[in-house]
């Protein structure tokens, strides 16, 4: 069953690595540094059908191919701010019983966009960075929102195409990961 | 899959909201609206060097040495040709602000998009850094 897991990871990363593509056409959101963050989408993806380890390689696989196209400077502020939002969403899904995905996606886009604008006060040494960081958050909150919208609607219709057409909920039963 | 995920909202959602606007509003208050009154000028760095400082009120723009051959200076455009890429700046004494206008960076251009009034101006491929300066600094450096 590990080569199922596998092709579902690199389903997801490749669609990550495009909606990122996509996103960086746009111009920015009103505040610069702040993104749409449908990559997040497939973050909690990833977190929901597959475990942290797949998760860590997508967001690391995402950045660094993403960092072939838009240069690899973007690195210092993308890889931190993927990894930072990767392990919360995994610790805010061991509550999903009590908080909804949207919910749970809402601090995701609040927090990337803060420690992006983090590494940038870091970088460039200079506090004033941080003044945008009001406005990134609120717009981290609305882009989080909107998000875990579509991570919502995907998993309640994903979920049954996966598990009648492709039989992926033999995915979570095989925990011994042979093949 | 899990039934967990079937509900939008759930009972906690509001905590999660709540805690969420809090922040947002502490950080509101912290950073917010303030829009520097005194602003006298201001600097530019190329990956943290200093290469340049306006000032406003003189209407000058000072070079350093090194670097003459990367800042071209016409008037009230400044144009940046590093090795790490092209900016094109464009600087209003009256208003006492500047404004990226042109830039060769990447897809999205965030630097053009960039408010002077929050005090920093940032093209990050470019490593270049526009900060404003208060009045009572431009005089220390002189």
């Amino acid at each position: 069953m590990k080569s199922k897991r596998i092709a579902l990871l690199g389903v997801l990363t490749t669609l990550s690595i495009i909606m990122f593509l996509i996103e960086s056409l746009f111009p920015p959101l009103i505040i610069p540094g702040a993104k749409l963050g449908l990559g997040n989408i497939f973050v909690m993806l990833t977190l929901i059908y597959l475990d942290l380890p797949s998760g860590i390689v997508l967001v690391l696989a995402k950045c660094l191919i993403s960092a072939m196209f838009g240069g690899f400077s973007a690195l210092i502020y993308s890889l931190p701010a993927g990894l930072c939002s990767l392990f919360a969403c995994y610790f805010l899904l061991k509550l999903k019983s009590k908080i909804s995905i949207i919910a749970i996606s809402a601090p995701l886009g609040t927090l990337h966009n803060l420690v992006q604008n983090v590494v940038f006060c870091l970088v460039t040494k200079s506090i004033k960075v941080l003044l945008y960081a009001p406005y990134l958050a609120l717009l981290g909150v609305l882009c989080g929102v909107f998000t875990g919208f579509v991570t919502f609607l995907l998993v309640n219709k994903f979920s049954l195409i996966l598990i009648n057409k492709f039989k992926i909920n033999e995915i979570q039963e095989d925990e011994s990961g042979t093949i | 899959m899990e039934n967990s995920f079937k509900k939008p909202f759930k009972k906690l959602d509001i905590l999660v909201y709540i805690l969420l606007l809090v922040i947002v509003v502490l950080l509101f208050l912290f950073a917010g609206l303030e829009k520097e009154e005194n602003v006298g000028g201001c600097e530019i760095y190329i990956d943290n060097r200093l290469i340049a400082i306006l000032n406003f009120s003189e209407k000058s723009v000072d070079v350093e040495d090194e670097y003459k051959n990367v800042v071209l200076v016409s008037g009230d455009i400044i144009e940046i040709n590093s090795s790490y890429g092209y900016n094109k700046i464009v600087v209003d004494y009256n208003n006492k602000t500047v404004k990226v206008t042109e830039a060769d960076c990447g897809f999205s251009k965030e630097c053009k998009h960039m408010d002077f009034d929050r005090g920093i101006i940032i093209c990050a491929p470019h490593k270049l850094v526009i900060k404003s300066l208060i009045k009572s600094d431009i005089v220390i450096i002189k």
